[in-house]
């Protein structure tokens, strides 16, 4: 048993259902000391129960779950607490004196750019600043595992695409064990040793990304990857989704938005 | 571009201050009742005139006896709130925080609450004489329920995700209601207490109208029975400026014990 633990997290034929529906069923799940394993499914696939698992939070799977016990998350919304300054958010839950761990508080913050917010209250930032300090409020502890549920989802694009290059950075200068979950291929395919596909409570596929880093999404393999991937989620890669634009009808809409008005005048 | 340009209240000319502008109707009115009151228009022994009210001020202020009474009355009310405010705070902790609570204390206060319990006033008196204990008992009572109806609404309203976040950063559960359930709750129980102040304020009035010797309700009995209408509505003025302050003590609280909210809330 201590063998399981030292590589961190290991599930076996673990399932979980609420009532009479069955969530996930038949998981097998190693995850490597060392290694970044994404989670990749549609919305209502399991793959946020699964992480629940891990994360310790759901106690009611069945089979056999071995969870590591120094981990920490980072949820989908920040969840500062807004009565608590960024810095005392940073170190929630660490025991100590107070200058002493407003120190680590500070050092953790700096990490993701965001010393001088340090003294500000939560709900004066911005989503991906918020997001940011979840994030230092997760390394400040030093993990051995690190837990991400789909964690920019929120975020305007343009966020998203620096924070995916600062939770890499980051992971790797740590060397932390990840598990991050997401809906968002490309964002497995730039960050993943391994891609889990889940699809209707099982793992459906399982990918190994072997591209050098940092990934390329012009890259021919990193679009073999991305085609291989969405087939597997079910969606049609012809079109639009291969060139990596954005679906266009979303584009469409929200051009007419803006032209709407101009158009009135 | 023609629409580039914005029209801005034009500044300075004709522009009356906006202190102004809210004064104007009530004085205006203070000042057709004193005109009426003076010609004899309204009948003295009903209404009194804004002029003969201040007078009655200046006299019972002069002698001191309006201060005495408000003391009394404020000492009265703040006992009651300390009493009944402490205990329901502690009953809303408890129900609020355990599900053991909840069975044994909720359904027997909201039982409770359905009782009318200025209609106590006659029992208190039974119970407990003449002095004091009832009217302070009696204000208890009053602010007791939305204390502890806030307090319980606050704690159970808290977020199911903070409570989690809190679970999955090991916070024992002294850090989880210190950190987290208490800071959430704070801003319904504030609303609790600037609903007792009312409550605690016109639990008084009725409560010192009965067998009372001293404070502000006895003011008017006296008064009513001296047909003195000035003191009456002088003691009613007197009331409604104490409101006022409790109610701006309680913002002062909010605003400081809230203050993270306040750049949300955006002014």
């Amino acid at each position: 048993m201590s063998e399981v633990l030292s590589s961190g997290v290991a599930l076996r034929n673990v399932s979980r259902t609420f009532g009479d529906r069955r969530v996930l069923s038949d998981i097998d799940l190693e995850i490597e000391e060392g290694e970044f394993l994404v989670i990749v499914g549609a919305s209502g696939c399991g793959k946020s129960t699964l992480l629940k698992i891990i994360a310790g939070l759901d106690r009611g799977a069945e089979g056999e779950v071995h969870i590591e016990e120094n981990r920490s998350i980072v949820f989908q919304d920040a969840r500062l607490l807004p009565w608590k300054l960024v810095w005392e958010n940073v170190v929630l839950g660490l025991r100590g004196d107070r200058r002493e761990l407003r120190k680590r508080a500070l050092a953790a913050l700096d990490e993701v750019n965001l010393l001088p917010r340090a003294d500000a209250w939560p709900l004066t930032l911005s989503g991906g600043e918020a997001q940011r300090v979840a994030i230092a409020r997760a390394l400040v502890r030093t993990p051995k595992l690190l837990l991400l549920d789909e964690p920019f989802a929120a975020l305007d694009a343009l966020t998203r695409l620096k924070m995916q290059q600062q939770v890499a950075a980051l992971v790797e200068q740590h060397r932390l064990t990840t598990l991050f979950v997401t809906h968002d291929v490309d964002e497995a395919i730039l960050l993943a040793d391994r891609i889990l596909l889940v699809e209707a409570g099982r793992i459906a596929r399982t990918f190994d990304v072997a591209l050098p880093r940092p990934r390329n999404r012009a890259d021919a393999r990193f679009i073999r990857l991305r085609r291989a991937l969405l087939e597997g989620l079910g969606v049609s890669e012809d079109g639009d989704i291969a060139t990596g634009e954005a679906p266009v009808p979303d584009h469409v809409s929200r051009y007419d938005r803006i032209a709407a008005p101009l158009a009135a005048e | 571009m023609s629409l580039a340009t914005t029209s801005y209240p034009a500044s300075g000319r004709r522009q009356v201050p906006r202190v102004v502008r809210r004064l104007f109707v009530p004085v205006l009115l203070l000042v057709v009742w004193q005109v009426l009151a003076s010609y004899g228009v309204i009948n003295r022994r009903f209404s009194s005139s804004p002029v003969d009210i201040v007078v009655a001020l200046w006299r019972l202020a002069v002698n001191g006896q309006l201060f005495e009474s408000l003391w009394i009355s404020l000492v009265r009310a703040l006992l009651g709130l300390v009493l009944g405010g402490s205990l329901g705070l502690l009953a809303g902790l408890a129900a609020g925080l355990s599900r053991l609570g909840e069975d044994a204390l909720d359904s027997t206060i909201q039982a409770i609450r359905t009782l009318p319990f200025l209609g106590l006033v006659p029992l208190f008196i039974l119970w407990f004489g003449l002095g004091e204990t009832p009217r302070i008992l009696l204000v208890a009572l009053g602010t007791f329920f939305p204390i502890y109806l806030n307090v319980f609404k606050g704690i159970r309203g808290v977020e199911e995700r903070l409570v989690e976040l809190g679970q999955s950063y090991g916070l024992t559960r002294w850090e989880l209601i210190r950190d987290i359930i208490l800071p959430a709750a704070l801003p319904n129980a504030l609303i609790g207490l600037r609903y007792s102040l009312g409550i605690a304020w016109l639990v008084l009035v009725i409560a010192e109208q009965i067998n009372a010797t001293s404070g502000l309700g006895w003011l008017i009995i006296k008064a009513s029975e001296l047909a003195q209408t000035s003191v009456i509505m002088m003691v009613l003025a007197v009331y409604a400026i104490i409101g006022i302050l409790a109610d701006a003590v309680v913002r002062l609280i909010e605003t400081r014990a809230l203050r993270w909210q306040r750049s949300f809330q955006g002014g």
